[in-house]
């Protein structure tokens, strides 16, 4: 459910599966000169790489020279953030923030049209993966959004809100509004947030029982967690075959996602095979999705049984780029690892994120498997930030 | 010789294998005592003479450099340059200087009044630390020297080297094998720390806050003398007037930063310029820092292998032209490749997050406009936060400013180019290791008449 307007510019284009290149480069070019001529930080790095987007961007090939913004410059601690916008901070409507997994959020200044095209293009993953049918049954691995809110900070006057926030609120994808359930909830006695196990059993229990078309959606240690643990002391399966689908959320195959730690990875193998005997659900049913804060669009995963591992398609209203991690120069040749470079023209109207390069390791996807037409990628995780400070400080 | 093997990495070990080694060393602690000082500086001479012939290390080199993350060439100067200071000459000095007399620790020697010995501390443990290379040959030449028997954690991170240095001190001298053990356990697992503490007589400790943090703990719960090396970071002081050719100063400084790729207490983190005619003197020395770090390049590339580098200096490099371009505070010069070398001039003095950038080659370069404002700097840092000044490489001759300095906490002022290697008899730390790693004993002199 889009509950923010949409951008002009993303209209006819986010969601289209068959927008055109050229119409993708123009919005591109433009989004890319306004940010110049708007955010004096984006306009310093094209001016010391030599790069005018009204010249030097004409066919996607010239994508590669597209200066990025790296996504460690959006981090709260670095202080960049409000240089990063084209507007000024009194004309945002909020601040986006990350899920800060090492609790150093990053923070892009948003106004409601820019929150609404990410909410479309992130809807637009749903019909791509399970069609356009509405889900009878909905259990959300989440806090219901209206509680996360009201936990939100604020910053230079204006609101901070978890970008995830928006993206919950936007999974309203259910027939009936009393069936979609957000699972984490405070515990009474403790206070502490944590899954309501009785009702996601009950639920779940009911949709088999009802033949209801059930979506299992959110935070994928603690999907993983509930269930299978629930699976090892108990023994009890739910069989909803057909009907049942998985979505697990954007990362937390370490183990990790925002406050929640459960201190062991997650082997996407063992994610599919557990999922597939404890729901009783057909693999393909199983399926990911691809998203950062500073970015506005998420790829839609799904499961590849002989890569053992999800493969995430690149809409047709961005582009990914593969970069390897000590040279920074573009890879084209499938399976080698690389930096992930995120470029997308819609829903960068407030903030200079149209090129965002992050600290995933990614690999491109041979175009073999007949689902995915255009750009594939596998992410392979953060990559590694050992530092052998031993003797040498390294300040907390 | 050679390796006839490559150096064999003990397996990680449990509670069980730590005490029954550190039971096996005990019994020598007689043995290494009755054994002359000049056994030991011969000894650690000839280790490492092997390790400054390239054919001896050659079988080593490519794995070091793959453990490490530094090229073959860099891991060659570095064992260059820490076999410099296994030198006879360099450790008799040494010995001369922190405990006064290199007789001392063989026999008892005429002080006035009365007579003093050094006995070793008996069984020491060393906790060292892989960011450096130096690390393990430094532990165990002072421990070696000071007559001690040596068992030896290795870290977890580098393995390899302190193993191998190990094996060439066995390989000279096997009768060495029931007083030397190496060992490896995770620096986590504290049950092996807790079985070995009470059979320990003193522990030297090189690395980080925690890891200090807690072998502290166990030492005062065990009453065991500690020699703590934590963490510490260094920088360089140029006290103006600058020279008109400043190539060689820039060649002294960028050995400094590309020696154990910054990563050591010893590595500068920040060069400071006292720039009388504002910022061009900072400017100047940045640009022939730039072409210096240039041609260390050449001489000792950066490997391509640390995939954490590169998305680290990147994101520093971004971070900084970002910042100090749009305040106009400064400006980055960097290689054109991705990594290998970065200049940040700027005229804000770095903060903990620059300081924490500075590895890797990364390096500030800030004016000050006099010796106040870089001890107004230094004293803007906690109190606790002082002990953690290591090493100020110095070009000046104010003295009073190094007495206000050191007063601040700055442990070792030293040379430009000679910050990982100062003369024999340079404090570490704010003190000796030879001294902390032996008792001192006097008696009356029987020459003189005591009532």
């Amino acid at each position: 459910m889009i509950l923010a307007p949409i951008e002009t510019k993303a209209i006819g284009a986010v969601g289209n599966t068959s927008l055109k290149e050229e119409r993708f480069i123009d919005d591109l070019r433009n989004t890319l000169t306004g940010t110049v001529n708007e955010c004096e930080a984006y306009s310093l790095l094209c001016r010391n790489r030599h790069f005018n987007p009204d010249i030097d961007l004409t066919t996607m090939e010239d994508a590669v020279r597209i200066p990025y913004i790296t996504s460690q410059a959006f981090k709260k601690s670095v202080g960049l953030f409000p240089k990063l916008l084209r507007i000024p901070v009194s004309e945002i409507d909020l601040w986006t923030a990350s899920s800060s997994t090492r609790g150093d959020p990053s923070l892009s200044g948003r106004r409601w049209e820019d929150v609404g095209t990410y909410q479309l293009a992130y809807l637009s993953l749903f019909s791509r993966l399970f069609g356009n049918e509405p889900f009878d049954t909905s259990l959300v691995f989440w806090p219901d959004p209206a509680v996360m809110k009201a936990r939100s900070g604020n910053l230079y006057g204006k609101p901070v809100e978890p970008f995830a926030l928006y993206i919950i609120q936007s999974e309203r994808v259910t027939h009936d509004p009393q069936k979609l359930h957000y699972l984490m909830q405070p515990n009474k006695e403790t206070l502490r947030m944590e899954i309501n196990l009785p009702i996601l059993l009950d639920r779940l229990r009911e949709a088999v029982h009802s033949k209801e078309r059930t979506l299992l959606i959110g935070s994928t240690p603690l999907l993983y967690l509930t269930l299978k643990d629930h699976y090892d002391r108990t023994g009890e399966t739910f069989d909803l075959g057909s009907n049942g689908y998985l979505l697990p959320g954007a990362g937390g195959w370490d183990g990790k996602k925002g406050q929640v730690n459960i201190s062991r990875t997650i082997s996407k193998e063992a994610f599919v095979s557990d999922m597939t005997r404890i729901l009783g659900i057909p693999p393909e049913h199983i399926t990911d999705r691809y998203g950062f804060s500073e970015s506005s669009t998420m790829l839609p995963g799904c499961y590849d049984a002989d890569l053992r591992d999800f493969v995430y398609e690149v809409p047709p209203w961005a582009h990914a780029l593969v970069r390897d991690p000590n040279t920074l120069e573009p890879i084209s040749e499938y399976g080698k690892e690389g930096l992930l470079e995120l470029i997308t023209p819609y829903g960068m109207s407030t903030h200079a994120g149209a090129a965002v390069l992050v600290d995933d390791l990614v690999s491109l996807v041979e175009p073999t498997n007949s689902k995915i037409s255009g750009t594939a990628i596998r992410i392979h995780g953060r990559v590694p930030h050992s530092h052998k400070a031993g003797c040498g400080v390294m300040f907390e | 010789m050679t390796f006839a093997n490559l150096p064999e990495i003990p397996r990680r070990i449990g509670c069980d294998d730590a005490v029954a080694a550190a039971e096996r060393l005990r019994p020598g602690i007689t043995a290494a005592r009755a054994r002359p000082v000049a056994y030991y500086l011969n000894l650690l001479d000839e280790v490492g003479k092997l390790w400054s012939n390239p054919g001896y290390r050659a079988p080593i080199v490519p794995m070091l450099a793959a453990s490490t993350g530094h090229s073959p060439e860099l891991v060659e100067y570095e064992i260059d340059t820490l076999s410099r200071l296994l030198t006879r000459d360099y450790l008799a000095s040494m010995v001369e200087q922190e405990l006064g007399s290199i007789n001392i620790l063989d026999s008892w020697i005429q002080a006035p009044g009365l007579r003093l010995r050094r006995q070793s501390r008996g069984l020491l443990l060393h906790n060292l630390a892989g960011n450096a290379l130096i690390v393990a040959p430094l532990s165990l030449a002072y421990g070696l020297i000071t007559k001690n028997v040596n068992l030896v954690k290795i870290p977890t991170d580098e393995p390899i080297f302190a193993a191998a240095f190990a094996q060439s001190i066995l390989s000279v001298s096997p009768e060495l094998a029931d007083e030397l053990a190496v060992l490896q356990w995770s620096g986590s697992d504290q049950s092996v720390y807790r079985a070995l503490f009470p059979l320990l007589d003193g522990v030297i400790h090189w690395g980080g806050e925690q890891s200090q943090r807690s072998i502290a703990h166990l030492a005062a719960e065990h009453d065991v003398p500690l020699l703590a090396h934590g963490p510490k970071f260094s920088f360089t002081y140029l006290d103006g007037p600058l020279p008109c050719d400043l190539a060689d100063l820039a060649e002294g400084i960028a050995s400094d930063l590309v020696l154990w790729e910054q990563k050591a207490c010893s590595s500068p983190r920040f060069i400071l310029v006292r720039a009388d005619t504002g910022y061009s003197d900072a400017e100047a020395i940045a640009e022939a820092l730039a072409l210096s770090l240039q041609k260390a390049t050449v001489r000792w590339p950066v490997t391509p292998s640390d995939v954490g580098r590169g998305v680290r200096v990147a994101a520093h490099r971004h971070q900084y032209e970002l910042q100090l371009g749009l305040s106009g505070q400064g400006k980055v010069l960097a290689s054109a490749d991705s990594q290998s070398w970065t200049v940040v001039l700027s005229k804000i003095l770095p903060d903990h997050a620059a300081i924490n950038a500075s590895t890797d080659r990364f390096v500030f370069v800030c004016p000050v406009a006099s010796n106040e404002e870089v001890l107004a700097y230094l004293s803007s840092f906690g109190r606790h936060q002082r002990r953690l000044f290591q090493v100020m490489a110095y070009e000046g001759n104010d003295s009073d400013f190094l007495d206000t300095a050191t007063q601040l906490g700055v442990a070792r002022i030293s040379r430009i180019g000679e910050m990982s290697c100062p003369a024999p008899g340079a404090s570490h730390d704010g003190g000796y290791n030879l001294t902390a790693l032996t008792t001192l004993h006097s008696c009356p002199d029987t020459t003189t008449n005591i009532k």
